[in-house]
């Protein structure tokens, strides 16, 4: 644990406001994984994943979040993951099947779509909610569960909204709307899309626990509204770069005598992997940046410091190499990648860490923490 | 009794506490500093194998963890075959690695392949039409122009065709591509053969018999809905593999077979088109230089084993040696 001094005496400390608490302690998540050894673990399990036709998948999981989980400390003490993998294979099923629905509905008939809009819009927000809990309620460090519990009303205030600005689009479409209507429909749900996603993000950060004590998130839908129109012209600058990269290689491969095919597929492949390369890492890093120094825990804060040239040096040769090797690369990538994001998340306390009661608040909801292992629902959302 | 050192973490305090655990018949025993000793069903205590270099972590029901170093094989007999095992030797994962990528190739070579013509089967022959109009409709709106060939010419093809094929389920329609009019023909789900004009300007009118020939072979077996179904079956395959990557990089592994047949499906096309042009009466030579005309238009070619038709070279060698009867 790293301790620098006080900048000032705890009294002064009080009358801070309690966003900015003075930091006497500091302590960052250290992970101590090792790609190759995540490499066999991934083989096997994506083998038998196969072999079974993804009925292995929960079980696969489960072993997978307990490993990251074990190799991820905080002030030397390392974290568990408790899921079981049965509720997540009801889970997927469930997801599986109103995605499948969603993805057709629309072609079937207009009532039917909208039948399994509104289903979306009644299910969709449990399930969000449900998975959440899954996840922390099945993660702890010390002993400790986090947890996670939104009033229903909030879940379906901030939720179907989110929906809604995310399929507008499609609905419309659907219902044989003109073009203009589509159109204009589309561009005001996108101007909606960075605030929704801020409340989203609020709802999941707030409503989180850990030892039964409440997480707290400070708004924020400013910098989300920056950070996507920054992402939108780092993919646009990308995206240009790259159409015009590989359609200069689709030249020289013309002029090599390559056939057409393989040109379209030279301009295509290189124009996703290289948005995949730039883009989604810039947006992960912001986003981390973002988001982990509006929350709190107590007194506590996190301080979140992803480079986005760091994540680059990660993800280019990490993504190049997963190509050449048929996918094989992938586990040693997502090691790195896990390493990087949990290494670069610290906590900040106005208190010495020794000092901090982390039982208080925890009795009162003991029976909560309780029932929420035993949850309908586990949905994966990767750890 | 076997005593191993271990720390508590007991679910209310989040501090740890150094405790001695040992298994007694069917109770997990705990020593706690201060002697006393805590007592749980093992029945109710879960702990799962610990990974190689990490604590054996074990919960307790409801009063927290215990995480030790030592394995307490005694205590918790390990599974005769474990994942968690198997993955301690590179051997294993190494065996694994190769048995994946060809299973991968398997399920898609022949299992996805018998599995996507048994699906087909039981979709009705509408469907087919149905999405082979969905696609002309797009490729009509992104892509493809109206074809600039001679009325007569069209026409010529069309009754010849159409003499070849009597009472059959297939319509023949020009468009043309690009500024060079696309050297290519193509069957869409569906009974629809489309024909651009970069290619019947280049042939013959008994050279693109032969290339009619070939693509009545994709109508008839379906290769088209194959294709589709193929690739719904690809997409699943891929998210249980690349579960833990995101959702549209499984999605791109889909996008390789989308646009094409699949070398089974151009080998029985080509089949079907021998068929068609001993039936017909096409003169050979006309194969033959129908294939001579399209390995000069797309010299180097993608490579067999990584495109999706048999190589130029191959139709060639049997166009003129054609295989005895």
């Amino acid at each position: 644990m790293d301790s620098i001094p006080a900048i000032e005496s705890g009294d002064a400390a009080a009358s801070q406001p309690a966003s900015v608490p003075p930091a006497i302690a500091e302590a960052a998540l250290a992970f101590d994984g090792d790609g190759a050894e995540y490499f066999r673990i991934w083989v096997i399990q994506t083998l038998l994943n196969v072999l079974t036709l993804g009925i292995y998948s929960p079980w696969a999981k489960v072993r997978k979040a307990r490993w990251f989980a074990q190799h991820t400390m905080l002030l030397g003490d390392r974290f568990d993951y408790h899921g079981r993998p049965l509720p997540i294979l009801v889970g997927r099923a469930v997801a599986l099947a109103l995605f499948v629905a969603w993805s057709y509905a629309f072609e079937f008939s207009l009532y039917a779509g909208l039948g399994v809009f509104a289903a979306l819009c009644i299910f969709g927000p449990l399930l969000f909610a449900s998975a959440q809990r899954f996840r922390l309620a099945n993660t702890s460090w010390r002993g400790l569960r986090f947890d996670f519990s939104a009033p229903r009303s909030q879940l379906y205030a901030v939720c179907v909204p989110a929906l809604a600005v995310w399929t507008v689009g499609t609905v419309l479409q659907a219902a044989g709307a003109s073009l203009q209507a589509i159109v204009i429909t589309s561009v005001v749900a996108m101007l909606c899309l960075p605030f929704a996603h801020a409340r989203l993000k609020a709802m999941q950060h707030s409503h989180a626990r850990f030892a039964g004590r409440r997480f707290t998130f400070e708004g924020g839908a400013g910098e989300f509204y920056k950070l996507y129109l920054k992402a939108f012209l780092v993919m646009a600058g990308a995206g240009i770069a790259a159409a015009a990269a590989g359609f200069v290689l689709a030249r020289a491969a013309h002029a090599g005598g390559i056939g057409r095919q393989v040109q379209s597929f030279l301009v295509g492949g290189i124009t996703v992997v290289t948005l995949w390369m730039f883009a989604w890492p810039y947006y992960a890093a912001r986003m981390q940046a973002i988001v982990w120094p509006r929350t709190g825990w107590g007194d506590v804060r996190f301080r979140a410091e992803m480079k986005a040239q760091r994540l680059l040096a990660i993800l280019v040769p990490g993504t190049l190499l997963t190509l050449l090797s048929v996918g094989l690369y992938w586990p040693f990538l997502a090691v790195a990648m896990a390493r990087y994001r949990l290494e670069t998340i610290g906590v900040v306390s106005p208190i010495p860490f020794e000092d901090l009661n982390l039982a208080a608040g925890h009795a009162a909801t003991e029976t909560a923490v309780g029932d929420a292992a035993a949850d309908f629902f586990g949905l994966d959302l990767g750890w | 009794m076997n005593w191993s050192e271990a720390t508590w973490f007991d679910g209310r305090l989040g501090l740890p506490e150094r405790v001695q655990v040992a298994g007694d018949g069917g109770m997990l025993l705990l020593r706690r500093t201060d002697g006393r000793t805590e007592r749980f069903a093992l029945a109710a205590v879960h702990s799962d194998e610990p990974f190689d270099g990490l604590p054996r972590v074990i919960s307790l029901p409801g009063a927290g963890v215990l995480h030790t170093s030592d394995p307490l094989a005694d205590v918790f007999p390990p599974a005769r075959v474990s994942v968690v095992r198997l993955a301690r030797s590179w051997a294993w994962a190494c065996v694994c690695a190769v048995l994946l990528v060809g299973l991968v190739v398997a399920l898609d070579q022949v299992v996805l392949k018998r599995v996507a013509e048994a699906v087909v089967d039981w979709i009705p022959g509408s469907a087919d039409r149905r999405l082979g109009d969905l696609v002309l409709d797009a490729a009509d709106r992104d892509w493809l122009k109206p074809s600039r060939l001679p009325a007569a010419r069209r026409e010529a093809i069309r009754d010849r065709f159409e003499q070849a094929t009597p009472g059959q389920d297939v319509l023949l329609t020009f468009r043309r591509s690009g500024a060079d009019g696309g050297f290519n023909a193509f069957a869409l789900p569906g009974n629809t053969i489309v024909l651009l004009d970069g290619m019947a300007e280049a042939l013959t009118d008994d050279e693109i018999m032969w290339v009619l020939g070939h693509e009545l072979g994709h109508v008839q077996k379906r290769h088209g809905m194959q294709a589709v179904a193929r690739s719904f079956g690809l997409a699943a395959l891929a998210s249980t593999l690349w579960g833990d990557f995101s959702g549209w990089a499984a999605g791109a592994g889909v996008l390789l077979p989308m646009n094409a047949h699949g070398r089974d499906a151009e080998r029985e096309a080509d089949a079907a088109m021998r068929e068609f042009g001993a039936r017909v009466g096409l003169p050979q030579s006309a194969q033959v230089s129908l294939w001579e005309k399209v390995k000069e238009e797309d010299i180097g070619n993608i490579p067999t084993w990584l495109g999706t038709h048999p190589s130029t070279e191959e139709r060639l060698e049997l166009a003129k040696n054609p295989a005895p009867k």
